[in-house]
């Protein structure tokens, strides 16, 4: 069992960035804040000392301009890492993410190969109120061409950016802003996970829970609540919306008849309504249940403490979607003989 | 003052191509059988071929939605442009791409753009990444009058100047936005210019009809940013000779007039440069009369090799959307 | 009230059907099952029948109109009743959303209720060909969920002496009526409709069958009565009740309808013996109980059953009965209580590691001695271990727990005389004993079977493999 230890997601992230940038010198960081502040969230705090100007570039408040020059570094032998520091500034940038890094290798007959990685900050709960509280994910896994990455630990987060880096298709990568002080274990040394595999972060038999990014911690909170009422709820974080590995979700609602998907973008038209109908299409006749979907409210997040907290979905909205999938006397809800340490 | 007699051959050979491959698709897509739309280079032969004729073979440059011209000055081959144009597989993109995506990665062009100011990015980009590279290429992003009026423009001049980036900027002004005067949808109290020299660029305006005014001025810039002394801007003005794109023929009359139009191809740079070729014995008429047989000779062979080309297998739609 | 007669959904694809052709006209009488019209779908056609005793209603839906499943087409009134609404023609003949939802057979208290089942219990119930008619329901609003089928089909089924006769569920209106012309016995049939409902091509097929072989007396054979016992509980003997009721029944049943068969073996038990000693410890911390002998039996059975599916099958009783291959490993782990036998199941055993195993075993055990078992824990089962080793018995046979195909039967581990290599040692050994039913399996693959248990018990490191 290899040794590790416990870090924060900033952290993590943060140590994937610096080991990248040892390993490979056409890797460099641009964006916002990122170089002498050390990053709004201190993911890149250090870097520029230790790398100098030239690896870690602050830019100035372009987003359209230097995702373009991103876009121009990549397509001529380099890998910058771009940030954008909130997602909903992705607006400004969408030319060069959409009609420019996405589609020049197919345009160009594979000439062209854009090794980008757009890092970005997603997610509400911190009252920063509409325009820098949303998850906008769904925009970008709706593009062909675009490889979408959303870690939920500080251990996922370091080996998916260090495989992301190294991924020679433009990745965005989307990291939770309230999830930078989580803590998790990560272990030492060299690693890398794979883009498009998903992770059952708990195992159980009598539905799946799909979340994605801070929805993970959501939805094992539910689970806990869940299973002291005797319903043992499986967990899967697909970790990468694009591609998406949906053998190991198929698998997992085959097994248990009953899925809810979870995750923080509106509601309507996004990553939940993705999912929930592969679910549906591809697990029909395992489904003893419909497949529910909970996503924040289709309303701009607004700054109140209490209303925020109403629009993006928390544990006891998740238990409640879960309980309405069983009757109230149902035999499918059976005390499961499962202990805590076989769940895992 | 004497110049080169290669170059002279060249900038007239190239300017002859784009003229005879320009004509030719046009001809095509009167016929159906070029796809989508396209946007000639007629007129505005001296730009591309100016300035790309003072850059290395392994200099980038960025293009535009009209940008044969460019694919084809920075030595591109017109048969694969031309099978690209009509959606073969043989062509430059494997018939994915179109007019307004060729590219030839191998020679630097980094693509033509369907989307306007699209290419300011990347010509930025591909500069930063020259300059931390250190193999001092030099980058030409190709745009017209109304990519200025796009906010990404002024992000990365800004950007370009602060970083001190090999790259050169050169607006082909033909005084046309798609089917708006370039005075009725900008300010023109001041030159185009005046938003580059803004954030400190060196800034030229050339006429874009003289190809030797061209390729002096392309060649200080490009000397310039070699160097390592930063950005430059220039001005190239010109005239289009065609409507936007072809198959506009409605639109024309609603911003330009016939007697305007006549005055323009008065002064359309190839007819001009024979002539001075011709006034200052630089080149003699036999030569010029044999490049222009050659270039005729490409045509045919392009033509040629357009009707063998197959189109891409259905297959191919789902490659190379990943690498 | 009046009562419905509507469009049923005769196919699984069928969304509408036409009326054809009306039987009995408005003001007529009819008995309860007595055919009222004909109905076409794009597959076949049918009889419908009236749903209750009456005369037929005015106002009938046209023959020639397409009507949509559910879509009402006419009523039976009892006496003093009338027709609730003229049937708005429009909405018959449009499509679905035209119908009025008040029209819908769920909004009618009289109307005969078709069940809601998730796509899941569909399949379950299509694969061991169960009519969902039968099955109540236990998901929310009622929807049957796949352990409602599951549960139903665990059910023991006690047969009548006659052949049972489909209810009406079961076979269309056309195919009982020609069954009966032809002298075909329903019981016999191969449904092959939606759910295994029998058609009319099915009984026709079947008397071209019957008419050439044999009939073959398997169904029947074997499922009688439960014999009298040869003296009734008098007053000194105490009538048997609860738990003990049902295992007193489910034995004799068992043991008067399966042909069991019993292979035995002796086994040399010492590698199993040390496996157990070593992994102790590892158990004991990953699930915090004592690994027991028979959790490795458990384990050894579930990777036979799961490398030898066929065994993995129950008995079906109905129709003409047949083996239905299970997709789960369900063993049940016999646990004796003092009033009597149960046998919870440990579920898809064959996906478990030994420690979940152990785990499971040591839970329902204890839960089964303090009278906390779930209904749903003693079911599903489609093989059961029994382990009489610590009551110092060396071995035995067990009675076959139906509709399960097979029992084992372990005695206890001792040292005993065994030769080995032709020399007489002493060796620590096991006898097995396996209660097999002949209908599901005969003696060479029961050895087959049994071979491979006494390998892996004897080389218990081919587990890793």
């Amino acid at each position: 069992m290899p040794e590790s230890r416990e870090m924060t997601m900033a952290e993590a992230l943060g140590e994937a960035l610096a080991e990248e940038l040892s390993r490979d010198p056409t890797v460099f960081l641009m964006g916002e804040d990122v170089g002498r502040p050390g990053g709004v969230y201190n993911v890149t705090k250090g870097l520029q000392d230790e790398f100098g100007e030239e690896r870690v570039m602050d830019t100035p408040i372009s987003e359209a301009g230097f995702a373009g020059v991103g876009v121009g570094a990549a397509l001529t032998g380099m890998r910058p890492v771009v940030e954008i520091m909130f997602n909903d500034f992705m607006g400004l940038a969408m030319d060069q993410i959409v009609n420019q890094a996405a589609k020049l290798r197919y345009m160009t007959g594979g000439q062209a190969k854009v090794p980008l990685v757009i890092r970005t900050t997603m997610g509400s709960g911190r009252g920063a109120a509409a325009q820098h509280s949303q998850s906008l994910q769904a925009w970008v896994a709706h593009i062909p061409g675009l490889k979408v990455v959303m870690p939920s630990t500080p251990a996922d987060a370091k080996g998916l950016l260090k495989s992301a880096i190294r991924d020679d298709n433009p990745v965005i990568f989307f990291e939770d802003k309230m999830s930078y002080k989580l803590t998790g274990p990560v272990p030492v040394g060299e690693y890398l996970i794979p883009l498009g595999l998903a992770d059952v972060k708990r195992i159980g038999d009598d539905v799946t829970l799909v979340a994605t990014s801070s929805m993970v911690q959501v939805a094992l909170a539910a689970a806990d609540l869940l299973a002291a009422d005797g319903i043992h709820a499986e967990v899967v974080d697909p970790r990468t919306l694009k591609p998406l590995d949906k053998e190991t979700i198929l698998k997992s609602v085959m097994k248990t008849g009953r899925a809810v998907v979870i995750d923080e973008g509106y509601l309507s038209y996004g990553v939940t309504a993705e999912i929930a109908s592969i679910i549906a299409d591809e697990a029909f006749d395992y489904l003893d249940a419909p497949v529910k979907r909970i996503g924040a409210a289709d309303v701009p997040v607004p700054i109140a403490r209490p209303l925020e907290l109403a629009a993006i979905p928390d544990e006891a909205q998740v238990v409640r979607a879960v309980k309405h999938l069983f009757g109230p006397n149902e035999r499918s809800r059976q005390g499961s003989t499962l202990s805590p340490a076989e769940r895992g | 003052m004497d110049r080169d007699k290669d170059l002279l051959r060249l900038l007239y050979r190239r300017m002859y191509l784009i003229r005879r491959f320009e004509e030719t698709a046009g001809e095509l897509y009167r016929r159906g059988t070029l796809l989508g739309i396209v946007h000639l280079y007629l007129g505005e032969e001296a730009v591309a071929t100016g300035v790309c004729s003072a850059l290395r073979a392994d200099d980038y440059i960025t293009s535009t939605h009209r940008g044969h011209g460019h694919v084809l000055a920075k030595g591109g081959d017109p048969k694969l442009l031309l099978a690209e144009l009509c959606g073969k597989v043989t062509g430059y993109c494997r018939g994915k791409g179109g007019s307004m995506h060729a590219a030839d990665l191998g020679l630097g062009v980094l693509g033509a753009n369907g989307i306007v100011g699209g290419g300011f990015g990347i010509a930025t980009g591909a500069a930063l990444s020259a300059k931390k590279r250190r193999t001092g290429q030099v980058t030409v992003c190709f745009f017209g009058d109304g990519a200025t009026n796009q906010g990404v423009f002024m992000e990365v001049l800004n950007m370009a100047a602060l970083w001190k980036l090999p790259v050169v900027y050169v607006c082909e002004n033909n005084f046309l936005g798609e089917y708006s005067r370039y005075q009725d949808v900008a300010v023109t109290s001041t030159p185009i210019g005046a938003r580059a020299a803004a954030f400190g660029l060196p800034t030229a305006e050339v006429d874009g009809n003289d190809v030797l005014a061209v390729y002096d001025a392309a060649n200080s810039a490009i000397a310039r940013a070699r160097a390592g002394d930063g950005p430059s801007f220039i001005e190239a003005r010109t005239h289009r000779l065609t409507g936007h794109h072809e198959g506009d023929v409605g639109f024309s009359r609603r911003y330009r007039t016939k007697e305007e139009l006549e005055e323009q191809k008065r002064q359309e740079p190839i007819g001009r440069f024979r002539s001075w070729l011709l006034e200052n014995q630089a080149l003699p008429a036999t030569e010029i009369a044999s490049i222009e047989a050659d270039v005729e000779g490409h045509m045919q062979e392009a033509l040629e090799f357009l009707s063998q080309s197959p189109a891409p297998d259905v297959t191919e739609l789902w490659e190379h959307v990943y690498a | 009230m009046a009562t419905e007669i509507y469009m049923p959904q005769l196919g699984l694809t069928m969304t509408e059907g036409v009326v054809v052709r009306w039987l009995k006209t408005a003001g007529q009488a009819v008995s309860k099952g007595e055919p009222v019209l004909e109905i076409e779908t794009d597959k076949v056609t049918a009889e419908l029948e009236a749903p209750a005793a009456g005369v037929i209603a005015p106002g009938q839906i046209a023959e020639g109109t397409r009507v949509p499943i559910g879509g009402v087409l006419g009523y039976v009134l009892a006496a003093g009743e009338s027709a609730p609404v003229a049937i708005p023609e429009g909405a018959a003949a449009t499509g679905i959303a035209a119908v009025p939802a008040s029209l819908l057979p769920a909004a009618r208290p009289g109307s005969p209720r078709r069940a809601a089942a998730s796509p899941r219990a569909r399949r379950w119930a299509d694969e061991h060909g169960i009519d969902l008619a039968e099955v109540t329901g236990s998901g929310p609003g009622g929807r049957i969920v796949e352990a409602d089928v599951r549960w139903y089909a665990s059910l023991p089924r006690t047969a009548p002496p006659e052949v049972v006769r489909p209810r009406s569920g079961q076979a269309s209106p056309i195919a009982r009526r020609v069954a009966d012309e032809l002298g075909v016995d329903l019981g016999r049939v191969q449904g092959t409709g939606p759910g295994g409902r029998i058609l009319e091509e099915d009984v026709k097929r079947t008397a071209a069958l019957t008419a050439q072989a044999q009939p073959v007396p398997v169904a029947a054979e074997g499922r009688g009565e439960i014999p009298p016992l040869p003296f009734a509980p008098g007053p000194a003997g105490e009538p048997l009740t609860g738990i003990r009721k049902v295992v007193a029944e489910r034995m004799a049943h068992s043991f008067a309808t399966v042909p069991h068969f019993y292979l035995s073996v002796e086994v040399q038990a010492g590698a199993l013996v040390r496996l157990r000693e070593q992994l102790l410890p590892q158990v004991e911390k990953n699930a915090g109980v004592r690994l027991t002998i028979t959790d490795l039996l458990v384990r050894v059975c579930a990777q036979v059953l799961h490398d030898v599916p066929a065994f993995n099958a129950t008995w079906v009783e109905g129709g003409a009965g047949g083996v239905l291959r299970q997709a789960d490993v369900n063993i049940g782990v016999a646990v004796s209580l003092d009033n009597g036998l149960v046998v919870p199941v440990i579920q898809r055993a064959d996906r478990l590691t030994l420690s979940e195993i152990a785990r499971r075993r040591a839970d329902l055990a204890a839960r089964a001695r303090a009278g906390k078992l779930a209904l749903q824990e003693l079911e599903g089962g489609t093989f059961t271990l029994s382990n009489l080793g610590m009551h110092r018995i060396d071995s035995f046979q067990a009675i076959i727990n139906t509709p399960q195909s097979a029992i084992l039967a372990v005695g206890r581990i001792a040292d005993r005389p065994y030769v080995v290599d032709g020399t007489l040692s002493v060796c620590s050994t096991m006898h097995l004993t396996l209660s097999l039913d002949h209908r599901l399996v005969d003696g060479a693959q029961g050895a087959l079977f049994m071979g491979r248990i006494v390998e892996l018990i004897e080389s218990p490191h081919l587990l890793l493999a």
